[in-house]
């Protein structure tokens, strides 16, 4: 268990610094030099010969050590993001970038997690149904629903269901978190906002359970044990219930796990349908005005974010079935 | 070697047979398989509509005329007209082309990335192998929409760098494909003998090791091309994928993020949805259909 857990914490740290080269390269080609962004004020100001302009520009660049070869640039970087915390200020706001991106963090999980616990509830039930009337009329009428929603672009369902819902039926708010009129957090009207968002995220997620579900218990109920269970005179339900499910199922905690990945990138583009205030819509406009220290603290919040869900599954996975630990 | 021997390694190591035949039949079990005849069908639809539809219906899908926006489907635009009275029916068919070729060119870039990387991994072994699976690590970490989205805010955006830079960022499910399948072969008989009669890597790989890569291959890099245009799709629709003028089915439902647009101009946004969802749905049924045509085991 020791080995195991030591090995899992290790690739997941070795990625992510990874993560981290990747991230401080595609900023590195960025256009935009900071300090000459600085120093757009001091030059519009006027007053100043371009040989102080010079000077100034050269102060800053040994100050924030850019005048260093770039694997040292690289070290200095990681040594603020580590001691600091820091990945740079908002050439917007001028607020720590990472503080934006953090606080934006909460709506986009809420979103996510309705998501993903819709696509479950769904998905697990049909997936079960698909399998034990296999290759019956159920069955194709389930895998073809699983297979069209994956083929539809969530933003075109988005506007679809903006038109029906919150257009024509004027049942469901078309945007936001929160009615802005109402004071306080009211529960009743966040979920009525979480709504569509969430199933339109989830539903993407369901064809892959779907079809992951049906093919494991179908593969499952081939299985020797089960055919001793049926040999022994079982009823049905219990083998269905009792023997094929645990078995079949468990292997959905790593899909789970690799779900958090198309969850967030779904979410990216959901939150920008319903204008819901989470990091997807944060991000966008971030690179929409160029803003690169924000998008750099979002580039490092995703993978956190998907790092600490495979990291997750892997681990509950292990718990539950020890035999992953034996590798 | 010829397929005899081949198909003996295979018996012998407990796999199907895999001849000459294997490819008529790999063909045989796709033509029984409705629901893939059925996608094959509409992408021919859709592809034959993107190249041929421009030169049978002869729209100008950028020229503008104010005097007509918003127009609703008539006789001279069966499609209507968009915002600055731009023809929609010439758009979608031209914005087709642009869908299309993202999507194949993208599923090429990422097969040709991954084949290359998968091969290197897998027959080098050692540090070389690990480094390559810990950038997959890596790549995988960042959903490649996203990864799209940050390359696209540093270096701009248009129809090659969208190509390229979704092939950048999906190549890694090839690459452990085509490793996976070398690392199965590597210490098998004919590849240990291939090499005992004095074999290069490159006549290994060309000779053996590609032909039992191929299938796989095929089958993710179809699914590729249908995720290559969902993203696409889904960058276009938030600004920062394709960008007008030129049309592609994404940036035609741009517009549809006004009210007044959604709710009173539904021939506007509906066709291209329905496009982008006609043919990803018929690109995955070609996959599913190939997938079974072509997995060994059932």
């Amino acid at each position: 268990m020791g080995r195991w857990l030591a090995r899992r914490l290790i690739i997941t740290a070795v990625t992510f610094l990874g993560i981290s080269l990747l991230v401080f390269t595609l900023m590195r080609l960025t256009p935009v030099d900071p300090v000459d962004l600085l120093l757009f004020n001091l030059r519009q100001s006027g007053g100043l010969t371009s040989e102080d302009i010079a000077r100034i520009r050269a102060t800053y660049r040994a100050a924030l050590g850019l005048d260093q070869p770039i694997p040292i640039q690289y070290l200095l970087w990681a040594k603020e993001v580590v001691t600091n915390g820091s990945l740079g200020f908002s050439f917007v706001t001028g607020r720590p970038s990472l503080d934006m991106v953090v606080e934006r963090v909460p709506p986009t999980l809420i979103l996510m997690g309705t998501a993903l616990a819709l696509e479950l509830i769904v998905g697990i039930p049909l997936g079960i149904l698909a399998a034990l009337r296999r290759n019956r009329f159920t069955d194709y009428i389930v895998s073809a629903f699983g297979l069209s929603v994956v083929a539809v672009p969530s933003f075109f369902l988005g506007l679809a269901a903006i038109y029906v819902f919150s257009v024509r039926l004027s049942a469901l708010p078309a945007g936001g978190m929160f009615t802005p009129t109402r004071h306080g957090v009211d529960v009743v009207d966040v979920v009525r906002h979480l709504l569509m968002p969430a199933l339109i995220l989830g539903l993407a997620g369901v064809g892959p359970i779907i079809r992951y579900v049906r093919t494991s218990i179908i593969e499952t109920l081939g299985k020797e044990y089960l055919v001793t269970a049926r040999a022994k005179g079982l009823p049905r339900t219990a083998i269905i219930v009792r023997h094929a499910f645990p078995n079949a199922l468990l292997p959905l905690i790593t899909f789970v796990g690799l779900e958090v990945g198309r969850l967030m990138a779904g979410a990216f583009v959901v939150e920008q349908i319903f204008t819901w205030p989470g990091m997807g819509s944060l991000a966008l406009d971030a690179i929409n005005s160029r803003d690169y220290p924000v998008v750099q603290a979002f580039a490092i919040t995703v993978a956190i974010v998907v790092l600490a869900g495979n990291l997750l599954a892997d681990l509950a996975y292990g718990v539950a079935d020890p035999r992953i630990r034996l590798e | 070697m010829t397929s005899l021997d081949s198909a003996a390694t295979g018996l012998a190591a407990g796999r199907p047979i895999v001849t000459e035949g294997a490819g008529r039949r790999a063909v045989r079990r796709f033509l029984r398989h409705r629901a893939a005849l059925a996608g094959l069908f509409f992408i021919a639809l859709v592809a034959g509509a993107a190249i041929f539809g421009p030169f049978v219906y002869r729209g100008n899908p950028d020229r503008t005329n104010p005097a007509i926006q918003f127009t609703a489907p008539n006789a001279e635009h069966p499609l209507g007209t968009d915002r600055i009275g731009r023809d929609l029916l010439a758009r979608l068919l031209y914005a087709g082309r642009i869908s299309l070729a993202v999507g194949v060119a993208a599923a090429l870039v990422a097969t040709g990335i991954g084949l290359v990387l998968g091969l290197i991994a897998g027959i080098a072994g050692g540090w070389v192998d690990s480094l390559i699976m810990r950038v997959t690590d890596v790549v995988l970490a960042i959903p490649f929409l996203i990864f799209v989205a940050i390359v696209v805010a540093i270096v701009g955006t248009g129809f090659q760098i969208i190509v390229v830079v979704i092939g950048l960022s999906v190549w890694p499910e090839a690459a452990r494909i085509v490793r996976a399948v070398v690392l199965s072969l590597r210490e098998q008989d004919f590849v240990v003998a291939a090499r005992a009669l004095g074999a290069t890597n490159g006549r290994i790989i060309r000779k053996h090791l590609l032909f039992f890569a191929l299938a796989p291959l095929t089958v993710t890099g179809t699914f590729t091309v249908a995720n290559a245009m969902l993203t696409e799709a889904a960058l276009s629709y938030l600004g920062i994928g394709v960008r007008p003028p030129q049309a592609s089915w994404g940036n035609m439902l741009y517009d549809a993020q006004q009210l007044f647009i959604l709710r009173d101009h539904l021939w506007y946004w509906v066709p291209p949805g329905i496009a982008i969802f006609v043919t990803v749905l018929a690109v995955n049924l070609v996959g599913d259909g190939l997938r079974d045509a072509l997995d060994p085991h059932d």
